[in-house]
């Protein structure tokens, strides 16, 4: 077992050359809740410890012609004080803000959330619903990947080796949108999602024009249903519409029966959820 | 009467604590010290083969790897000391010890360590194993009986039989289990973290042949135990001594939060059958309760689950009874409220299930059935302030107002529940001694080979030094955690306050005694010539009259040197009364109808216990307690494969201790009595009895809220969803 | 083997410390520098009791590595009193009576200092979740959380 190397690049392109040149021995530093922990468990020994938290573009947030680019190593306590993205994304920031205790929030990412690829990822249903996009570079160069499309089951994502997640665009939206992220959790607070889920729709003149529902903690990876959303496009949401949608989300669930909940209970509480977080994003909608 | 906490002395040690000053063990530096990490079994049941340490080896850092091949023999039956030998009787049983320079390249080495296993058949599960009778339960008799309950249950009016469980807990205190070895020759010195110096001291010194007075041991702080860093502690303590020896220098082994869940010990899962008769108008008639708890393939050890059944309500015929039946997994050994904790839960459950059968309301049931002696044991109570404890507790919490039928309470999506539970914990002592000094600085110091948990022994022992003696409580040192120490008690069961606390009152008086005879007798005194019965101490002057001086000077002046009384106490052997401490416990939930989710959000309680030296301290620990009730209701399980027989996530992310925010708002009474006829000064021990009947009041509370009775512990989600 | 070599600021004062590229804050604040009032709980971030402020951001020093802190200001435990006198919160939780065992005091004191920096009117509710990462077997928080409330209060009144 070799010692490992610890570096801190200044840039993108020396992050991606790092970890190329670290031939599958690197692994990329943000904000480190995972990796540590498994570092020291002695499930991972890396060669190479890329920090990704000086690289200016992953540590930014910005707002470009209505869109949102949040750097993939901003962390969550980062995100929680800007005023700006969290008027524009309040179920975005609330799914970030949920990951953990503030100690966690101090240092914890989105991108690490999402490359950590666990089903139960509670930023990752709100971004999913959100129709984030994230952008990748590796050693082919720059793509960007919608977010659903990077978890491919627990543990594993879609990342090519060496590519790195560097940012998430939140797409530009209509006045009259609203999201919201919400979770079932055994204790009050720190608890991995028993089941999560996060809703981001487009009311026009009481009519939903647009949705998106993503579910966690329900399947292998974080789903996107849409089945719920075609249930409310076009309703009034309606008690007939969200129950569809309810019906729809309980029949995207594929969980598994663990120590955190059954599979009768998440495939329930999936409806319970969807429900409410669409109450509260059409009542942000309405106020937006 | 009510105690009042603002005048309580403040904690001891807490200006080191707030500014981390306290050392604990694993941040004492020793020299030329190593440290270890060790290599656990994944499988249950089996022997170790080859091990092959090679590649370890390489490693920087690495020393030595030790393996049961190359450790001395220890001769200690019924419990299993690591690297004895090769047979593997649970999963995360250590298999080899790894020293290194740092702990980290001790990690790293254990983690490149390769063991072959030959794998044997194992029993994972309670209901594989086949049920006897252990010697003891607890420090209690296995079985009980009086009366002729099988009979009672037949002609019984109304009469219920229920099925309870509750799951393995750990303690999981904070501070994870630490100990450094040191030898010189035949003299060994141990730091660690101990709830038993002077046992520890004794049984170390058994295990490797020495003298009793040749082994030190030392806890000065300790990171909470809960009964994890006594007797569970041991084996792994002995472990690391061994090695220690073996290497010729000395060792540290610090366990980590993953292994605090298969060596440390745990709180038996168990299986409990409750019977109930009673009269129509709510008398109980017969109580039988039989339960079934696992121990390891190599110990034995069950919790006095029946205890609280014996003796908390009348009843003329009951039995009780108590099986174990062998797995493949980790030791039991008490935990906070061992056996009263999850016996309480049935039996106040069963409580409460009777009271809906008779539809009697269940505080009016408890009143009924108050036990005017112990039954169990056929003697008078020293005192029983339970009738008290349920008044002020019901009065407190507005129990009246609570409609019977359940379901009657609702807020928004939120079901709301009431429920209540009694409780009681036996006052335990055990021999102790303590020694009380003066210094020509006039600073009293107490020394006494006790250890503090973090429950406030330290604290005490200041104040009962300063009270006794007529010196304030700044002016007090306290020596604790030592076996250089005059003998303290175990910090467990409740009992080490109720232990030293005689001893210091003695030590202390027989100090003051001689301070004054000193005074009378000293021509330069101000005092002299007066009788010593006619002075006294206060805020550290010796008064007679208008005369006075202070302690400090006649010190200086006759005793340069300084003096100390030293007095030992014992506990009666055939005490002609039975002591126990009683609470009631009222508890409020809410649970979201849809989702299932259940938050505690008021729990009131009343307790009388003895003389409460510090209020402000006797609340935290009655407030603890209760939050131990609140997780076994509500959130900790240790959850085993029934495949793998190893714990299913081993983290504090996935064994849920209770948080801030899953807090209710508390409610504390403290019902003083005067207790002239038990021998530790009033005292009774409060610890434990928070933690009995919160779990079943919790659950008496979510039936009443939701209709639901949950008998298995903890209550989850699931037992709470309505049907679509 | 080799070590990064780490400049850092460290309660106030310059410090400099060689550490493994692996090795965490934790580790390099404990077994380095002998700053042991830094607790180690868990390991994995779940109990709080290594809790330090990292340029004005409350982390766990488990989470982190000790080669991080180039160039940063970190806070512990030891730097929260200045000499005998004593944060606001460290004398409040002494009066209080708001720790026992003191493993996780450190870290309870170190998160409050941050959540007060932050928000210095919180609610009762915020201070539950705002802590909610900081574990204690001992007191049931109940008084930690009123200590802190309290302190909160009083700073209130001063600055008013």
């Amino acid at each position: 077992m070799m010692e490992a190397q610890y570096r801190a690049p200044g840039s993108v392109d020396e992050a991606v050359a790092l970890m190329a040149g670290a031939g599958g021995k690197g692994r990329v530093l943000a904000g480190g809740t995972d990796l540590l922990v498994q570092m020291r468990a002695g499930m991972v020994a890396p060669g190479l410890i890329v920090d990704v938290k000086r690289i200016a573009e992953m540590t930014a947030i910005s707002q470009i012609a209505g869109a949102w680019r949040v750097g993939a190593a901003v962390t969550g306590a980062e995100i929680h004080d800007h005023a700006g993205l969290k008027k524009a994304w309040p179920g975005v920031v609330e799914a970030i803000n949920l990951i953990g205790s503030k100690q966690v929030q101090g240092r914890a990412s989105a991108g690490g959330n999402l490359c950590n690829a666990s089903p139960a990822a509670d930023s990752v249903p709100a971004l999913v619903a959100a129709g984030a996009i994230a952008t990748v570079q590796g050693p082919n160069g720059r793509r960007e990947v919608p977010v659903e499309q990077i978890p491919a089951g627990p543990g594993k994502t879609s990342l090519k080796p060496g590519e790195i997640v560097v940012s998430f665009t939140l797409p530009a939206r209509p006045a009259g949108s609203g999201d919201a992220y919400l979770r079932l959790i055994p204790r009050t607070e720190m608890d991995i999602a028993v089941v999560g889920c996060g809703v981001n729709l487009t009311m026009k003149d009481g009519t939903c024009t647009a949705a998106r529902v993503a579910l966690g903690a329900v399947a292998p990876t974080v789903l996107l249903v849409e089945g719920a959303a075609k249930a409310l496009v076009g309703s009034k949401l309606d008690d007939k519409a969200i129950e569809a949608a309810a019906a729809a989300c309980r029949a995207a669930c594929k969980p598994i029966d663990d120590k955190r909940g059954t599979i009768v209970y998440r495939t329930k509480i999936a409806g319970v959820l969807l429900k409410r977080a669409v109450a509260i994003a059409a009542e942000r909608a309405r106020s937006n | 009467m009510m105690l009042r906490e603002d005048r309580s002395p403040r904690r001891y040690e807490a200006a080191l604590k707030v500014r981390g000053a306290a050392r604990f063990t694993a941040e004492i530096p020793v020299a030329s010290m190593l440290h270890a990490a060790l290599v656990l079994s994944p499988l249950p049941s089996g022997r170790v083969g080859r091990i092959d340490a090679g590649e370890a080896l390489a490693l920087p850092g690495i020393v030595r790897v030790l393996t049961h091949a190359e450790m001395p023999r220890i001769d200690r039956p019924g419990v299993l000391i690591p690297l004895q030998g090769p047979d593997v009787h649970h999963a995360g049983q250590p298999v080899a010890l790894v020293a290194a320079t740092t702990p980290a390249a001790a990690r790293r080495g254990a983690a490149s360590v390769e063991v072959a296993y030959e794998r044997r058949p194992a029993i994972l599960n309670l209901a594989d194993g086949e049920p006897f009778a252990p010697k003891t339960a607890g420090r209690t008799a296995t079985d009980s009986r009086r009366g002729d309950p099988e009979t009672a249950l037949r002609q019984a009016e109304v009469a219920i039989g229920r099925r309870y469980t509750t799951a393995t807990n750990n303690h999981h205190p904070m501070e994870p289990q630490c100990v450094t070895a040191q030898w010189d020759g035949e003299r060994l010195t141990v730091l660690t973290t101990t709830q038993a110096v002077f046992a520890h001291r004794l049984a170390i010194a058994e295990c490797f042949g020495l003298r009793p007075e040749d082994v030190r041991i030392v806890s000065h702080y300790l990171g909470g135990g809960f009964g994890a860093k006594g007797g569970a502690w041991f084996p792994h303590l002995v472990m690391a001594i061994a090695a220690a020896r073996v290497l010729g220098r000395p060792l540290r082994l610090e366990l980590t939060r993953e292994q605090m869940f298969t060596l440390t010990g745990r709180r038996q899962e168990t299986v409990q059958d409750l019977k109930l008769g009673a009269t129509k108008d709510g008398r109980l008639t017969a109580i039988v309760h039989e339960s079934l708890a696992p121990t390891s393939m190599f110990g034995e050890y069950a919790d006095a689950l029946a205890t609280v059944t014996r003796v908390l309500h009348a009843c003329p015929n009951v039995a009780t009874r108590q099986r174990l039946a062998r797995v493949n997994a980790p030791q039991p050994n008490p935990a906070r409220a061992p056996g009263e904790g999850p016996g309480s839960f049935a039996l106040e459950s069963a409580l409460d299930e009777l009271a809906y059968e008779l539809d009697l309301d269940p505080l009016e049931l408890r009143l009924r059935n108050i036990a005017a002696h112990d039954q169990h044991v056929d003697l008078p109570w020293s005192s029983n302030g339970l009738r008290e404890c349920y008044r002020a507790g019901a009065a407190s919490f507005g129990w009246a107002r609570r409609p019977m039928r359940p379901g009657s309470l609702r807020e928004g999506h939120q079901a709301i529940g009431i429920g209540m539970a009694a409780a009681c914990y036996p006052a335990y002592r055990m021999a102790s001694e303590a020694a009380v000094g003066i210094g020509a600085d006039g600073r009293v110091k107490v020394r006494c080979g006790t250890q503090d948990m973090g429950s406030g022994t330290y604290t005490v022992l200041a104040q009962l030094a300063a009270e006794a003696l007529g010196m304030s409580y700044a002016e007090v040192d306290v020596e604790l955690g030592d076996s250089l120490l005059p003998e303290g008690p175990y910090s467990g069961g409740s009992m080490a306050t109720a232990s030293f606390t005689p001893a210091v009152e003695t030590a202390a008086r027989d100090l003051r005694g001689r301070l004054l005879a000193l005074a009378s007798a000293d021509a330069a005194s101000p005092l002299a010539g007066i009788a010593p019965e006619r002075m006294s101490i206060a805020d550290g002057m010796i008064r007679s009259g208008n005369r006075s001086e202070p302690v400090s000077e006649l010190v200086a002046r006759r005793a340069p040197q300084g003096l100390e009384a030293r007095a030992g106490a014992a506990p009666e052997a055939r005490p002609d009364f039975s002591a126990f401490g009683f609470g009631a416990v009222f508890a409020e939930v809410r649970v979201d109808s849809d989702l299932g989710e259940v938050r505690v959000s008021r729990l009131t309680a009343a307790y009388a216990a003895g003389r409460i030296l510090n209020p402000l301290l006797a609340r935290s620990q009655f407030v603890g307690g209760l939050i131990w009730g609140v997780g076994m209701a509500l959130h900790e399980a240790t959850v085993m494969d029934p495949h793998l027989g190893r714990v299913v996530g081993t983290s504090l992310a996935d064994y849920l201790i209770p948080v801030h925010a899953d807090m209710p708002a508390f409610d504390i009474h403290m019902v003083e009595e005067d207790e002239p006829r038990l021998g530790s000064g009033g005292v009774k021990g409060i610890g434990m009895l928070g933690t009995v009947g919160t779990a079943a009041a919790i659950a008496n509370a979510v039936f009443h809220a939701t209709g639901r009775r949950v008998r298995d512990l903890p209550i989850r989600v699931e037992h709470l969803l309505r049907p679509d | 083997m080799s070590k990064t070599h780490v400049t850092t600021t460290i309660n106030g004062e310059p410090t400099e410390y060689l550490c493994e590229a692996s090795q965490s804050m934790l580790d390099v604040l404990r077994d380095e520098l002998d700053l042991t009032g830094t607790k180690e709980g868990c390991g994995s971030g779940d109990c709080g009791a290594c809790s330090i402020i990292v340029d004005d951001r409350l982390v766990c020093a488990c989470l982190m590595l000790g080669a991080e802190a180039e160039g940063r200001r970190v806070l512990t435990i030891e730097g929260m009193s200045h000499g005998d006198k004593l944060h606001p919160l460290q004398q409040k939780f002494i009066e209080m009576a708001a720790l026992q065992c003191g493993v996780c005091t450190p870290g309870m004191l170190i998160a409050a200092k941050a959540l007060l920096d932050r928000n210095p009117n919180p609610s009762e509710t915020e201070v539950r979740f705002g802590l909610a990462g900081n574990l204690c077997r001992c007191t049931g928080y109940d008084k930690i959380v009123r200590a802190v409330l309290d302190v909160a209060a009083e700073q209130r009144e001063t600055t008013r």
